[in-house]
């Protein structure tokens, strides 16, 4: 439930069940690991419009990319996380993704 | 054991006329809290899974926001009693009323690119490149992507120029936008000479500010579970309404 001796509290936070734990821990680290690739890939978009990548960059970049996609993919298929579950809410500061 | 749930928060001096039946049927009723009033109905435990519940909740929504501005919390948000929903509640009251404001009198309308548009070029969505180069096809396909969402937000502040408070991306292709009552019908035209599909009008989910953060806060399992479910629900139902 929602609260706790009048404060709020959010009881999946903090959760002995292993299995949701897992779960919670593979959230948080697929989430972070989300935000570092689409990072990355804005840098690497940002170089190829300015011009500043050769085609064999190009490729080995894209090849990287591709596969850490497929990765993330099959990380999320086998903890049943779906897209719009990797995100963490940051109060005033809105959503990290 | 019973919880308070938690639809949404208006102003604690709202006149509502009777609402539609909230979750399993069970009645809505407000509850003071300072300055604010929560919208809430009795239950023996956190609300389920159920997608009925969710179009339940969906519904409450709508009919209190005809009636009065309203603060949405996610799906799931329960409280032991009233004491403790009021003394959530005032512990946030100001940063929530400020929320509250900015939604004053509007809503959310949903505008998204059909999918043919937000494919790449190609009959069948893949980019025309050589299988021995999988790396650039998936580069360019991205860059693409990118170059049509910022075409796409480029038209939509053209074409929405005064008429939209506030934007959220929701994704490639897809925005929400904060529209008046008056400017509904307008924003959703404009969106359809646009070639864009528009949904709506929806609580303003997308703009709560720190409704949304404390609704995160106090959310139960089940309303973690389902938070991502009612968006993809939404979703599925844009181009139905408006």
């Amino acid at each position: 439930v929602g609260e706790r001796g009048g404060e709020p509290y959010v009881s999946t936070r903090i959760d002995s069940d292993p299995e949701k734990l897992e779960r919670g821990l593979a959230h948080l680290v697929l989430t972070l690991i989300e935000l570092l690739r689409e990072l990355m890939e804005r840098q690497a978009l940002h170089r190829i419009e300015a011009g500043r990548l050769s085609e064999e960059e190009i490729e080995r970049l894209g090849a990287t990319f591709l596969a850490l996609s497929e990765r993330m993919q099959e990380l999320k298929a086998a903890f049943g996380l779906e897209n719009s579950e990797l995100n963490l809410n940051l109060g005033p500061l809105g959503d990290l993704l | 054991m019973s919880v308070l749930l938690l639809y949404a928060l208006v102003d604690a001096d709202a006149e509502l006329t009777p609402l539609p039946a909230g979750l399993g049927g069970r009645r809505p009723r407000k509850v003071a809290c300072g300055r604010l009033a929560g919208i809430v109905s009795d239950h023996e435990g956190p609300p389920t899974a159920e997608v009925d519940s969710l179009w339940d909740y969906e519904r409450l929504l709508e009919q209190v926001i005809k009636q009065t501005a309203m603060l949405p919390l996610r799906y799931g948000t329960t409280f032991a009693d009233e004491r403790a929903l009021s003394a959530a509640v005032a512990a946030r009251e100001g940063p929530l009323r400020a929320a509250l404001e900015r939604v004053r009198g509007a809503v959310e309308i949903a505008v998204r690119a059909p999918a043919e548009h937000r494919q790449p070029a190609g009959s069948d969505g893949v980019l025309d490149e050589a299988p021995s180069s999988p790396g650039r096809a998936y580069m360019l396909e991205r860059l693409a992507a990118r170059q049509r969402g910022r075409s796409l937000e480029l038209e939509l502040e053209r074409a929405m120029d005064g008429l939209v408070r506030a934007w959220a991306p929701r994704g490639e292709g897809a925005h929400a936008l904060l529209v008046e009552h008056a400017h509904v019908g307008e924003v959703a035209r404009r969106a359809r000479t646009l070639g864009l599909i528009a949904s709506g009008p929806w609580p303003p989910f997308s703009f709560t500010g720190e409704a949304s953060a404390a609704g995160e806060r106090w959310a139960s399992a089940a309303g973690e579970r389902w938070a991502s479910a009612v968006g993809e629900r939404w979703a599925s139902a844009a181009g139905s309404r408006t």
